[in-house]
């Protein structure tokens, strides 16, 4: 039965990563381009436009920075985005086929992951390469710390899946969420910047954990693991919830697809 | 005996009675809540087991609950009401292109549909060539499954289906979309498999593969079995039912009439006096009693016609014709009739034994009653009668 289950997610993962830029002259280098050309855009607007400082970061430093916040959010509301549609676009074959619904989520997550882990993967040896002074003792932290941001992403991908079968304006929901979200996650800024009461909203967002101990790893900073294990214990949380609404909703998909 | 393979019982579905953004919403918060959902039914209280080397065809008009019924059996559904068991694999083709992917070749296909119905990546490779080779869909293998024409979809999915060999095999329509060869490789594919010890689950409105292919039959009609058993017995009461359902129904009997026509005012076939559908088993004949309302108390002419459910004669006669006068006379104006009629020489199906009143003379028809009966019987002969014949000339 599991590695039936295994045998289906290897298959739609497939599928997932053939599919999404079949037909494109730059097919998967598109996951690469996007987020650098995002990337490109804010580091010209806040560090020539606005002016904007990190204590002690100039330049290169301010790029590295703002990467590896931007790397994490990239996967993480990316996932979160394309799971919401996930059961929709499978109406066809979920109206035809019996197979477990949730592969088709765990599939979307994980292929946008290995996209942009992929990326990451290659900004991370890059960053080096333009004089960013990389700890490397941090480096397995790093990777570590996308398990809980795959846990978190699954989490809200089965809760925001199951919710969109219901009630179709949740898709537009989830792009105003994810909105807020970036900026409720210290990407553009750090964390200590943040004054009072918005510092309490910051600090309960499971991703500001995660980005930030992605930096002070990378970076050679001390990482607060108390705030990781916070993280980690929250992501848990969102993927046992989501788990159970998507559980609960699963029976009646067929219902209102 | 052995277990069943598939067993029903009280199974039910529907679908939500309303579904416009608010009660959707509200469907969230049922199901989040784990409160049952309002629902329209589309099926409802059916029960029946599949054991294993069984074959059962479900027929049944458009709209009655059939596909609804395969796709809860196969998985894709869930059931509202009562529960299904299953024990064994299910291999199940139900619509056309299901578990295809249209932007993917049909080579991949095959990968994807097969690991839908659980074969691993090793059982895949193993058997992909059988499957391209039963498909046999030439060059198009390499193509996007959007560029094939539906007989071509069919084709594969019914190859890895076939190559899949489930305990037990669940299949819609579909096969009616391949041309006469497929079709007919399709059959002679499922009877070996049939013999083999397969179990079969066919939803068809072509009697002929239903007849050939299954044992057993269920008719559901408005989301209810009408019928279960052999398939014979089944099938020829659905052909007989939509045959009435294409004639007129006559007039009832009104057994206190007393105007001024000749009328029929009771009728007995079989001892039966209500009317409902005579079932005569093989050699069984008709006994129908008929007693005829006479105005003026002369002895009224009875006729009587045996004429298929849609209405086409069969045979007839009365007893002007025959010469015969009433059993008995009953009182000053009701008069008895006694026919025992053979039923022998007609082919197994649904008929209709149409009695009627005429006066003295024998000229007019006043009045009419219709009795449905269906035959019994195995027999693959076609046509209303048996006619008797020979295979030689001599004697």
């Amino acid at each position: 039965m599991a590695t039936q289950y295994w045998n289906l997610t290897r298959r739609f993962l497939r599928q997932e990563l053939e599919g999404r830029f079949r037909g494109n002259l730059a097919g998967a280098a598109w996951a690469l381009i996007g987020p650098l050309l995002q990337l490109a855009v804010f580091f010209v607007v806040f560090v020539h436009i606005f002016k904007a400082r990190i204590p002690g970061m100039e330049g290169v430093d301010y790029l590295a920075f703002l990467a590896l916040g931007f790397w994490p959010w990239f996967a993480f509301s990316e996932a979160v985005t394309r799971a919401t549609t996930v059961i929709r676009d499978n109406a066809g074959l979920i109206g035809k086929v019996s197979l477990p619904r949730s592969v088709l989520v765990v599939a979307r997550v994980l292929g946008v992951f290995i996209l942009h882990g992929v990326g990451f993967a290659f900004v991370l040896t890059l960053l080096p390469l333009v004089g960013v002074n990389v700890s490397l003792s941090g480096i397995p932290i790093v990777v570590l710390l996308w398990l809980p941001l795959l846990i978190l992403a699954m989490g809200m991908a089965f809760l925001s899946g199951s919710l969109q079968v219901f009630v179709r304006d949740f898709e537009q929901v989830v792009a105003y969420l994810l909105q807020i979200g970036f900026f409720l996650t210290p990407i553009l800024f750090s964390r200590d910047m943040v004054p009072g009461p918005l510092r309490i909203a910051v600090d309960l967002n499971p991703m500001t954990g995660i980005v930030q101990a992605t930096r002070d790893a990378y970076l050679g900073g001390s990482v607060n693991f108390a705030q990781v294990a916070a993280s980690v214990g929250l992501s848990l949380l969102f993927l046992i919830a989501g788990y159970v609404v998507f559980r609960r909703c699963d029976r009646y998909f067929e219902d209102y697809l | 005996m052995k277990s069943p393979l598939l067993t029903i019982r009280g199974l039910g579905k529907g679908y939500p009675a309303v579904a416009d953004p608010k009660a959707r919403l509200a469907g969230l918060g049922r199901a989040l809540l784990g409160l049952p959902i309002p629902r329209i039914p589309v099926l409802s209280g059916v029960d029946f087991e599949v054991r294993p080397g069984e074959s059962l065809g479900i027929i049944g008009e458009n709209g009655a609950g059939k596909s609804t019924l395969l796709k809860l059996i196969s998985g894709v559904l869930q059931p509202s009401e009562g529960q299904i068991s299953r024990s064994g694999s299910i291999g199940a083709l139900l619509e056309l292109g299901a578990g295809f992917d249209s932007d993917l070749t049909g080579g991949d296909n095959i990968a994807l549909a097969a690991s839908l119905m659980g074969l691993s990546p090793i059982d895949i490779a193993e058997r992909r060539e059988a499957i391209i080779e039963f498909a046999d869909i030439g060059r198009y293998i390499d193509e996007p499954i959007k560029h094939y024409s539906s007989g071509m979809t069919v084709r594969l999915g019914f190859a890895v289906v076939a190559a899949c060999r489930p305990d037990l095999l669940i299949t819609d329509e579909v096969l009616a979309v391949g041309d006469e060869s497929f079709q007919k490789k399709c059959v002679r594919w499922i009877e070996e498999y049939l013999e083999s010890g397969g179990t079969l689950l066919l939803v068809s409105h072509s009697m002929y593969h239903v007849q050939k292919l299954c044992r057993h039959a269920l008719w559901l009609k408005e989301g209810r079995v009408a019928a279960y058993g052999d398939v014979f017995d089944v099938t020829q009461d659905y052909l007989a039912y939509h045959e009435r359902k294409q004639a007129d129904s006559p007039r009832e009997v009104d057994p206190e009439y007393s105007g001024g026509e000749y009328r029929i005012s009771r009728v007995v076939v079989n001892d039966q006096v209500e009317n409902i559908q005579v079932l005569l088993k093989p050699e069984q004949s008709l006994r129908v009693e008929t007693d005829i309302y006479s105005p003026d108390g002369r002895p009224p002419v009875f006729g009587f016609g045996v004429v298929r459910a849609d209405g086409t004669a069969v045979y007839g006669s009365t007893s002007e014709i025959d010469g015969v006068a009433p059993a008995r006379r009953l009182d000053d104006s009701h008069w008895r009739f006694e026919l025992l009629l053979e039923a022998t020489e007609l082919l197994p199906g649904g008929y209709a034994l149409r009695l009627h009143a005429l006066e003295p003379e024998g000229i007019r028809l006043h009045d009419t009653v219709e009795r449905g009966f269906s035959l019994r019987g195995q027999s693959r002969e076609f046509g209303h009668v048996r006619l008797k014949h020979r295979w030689s000339f001599d004697e």
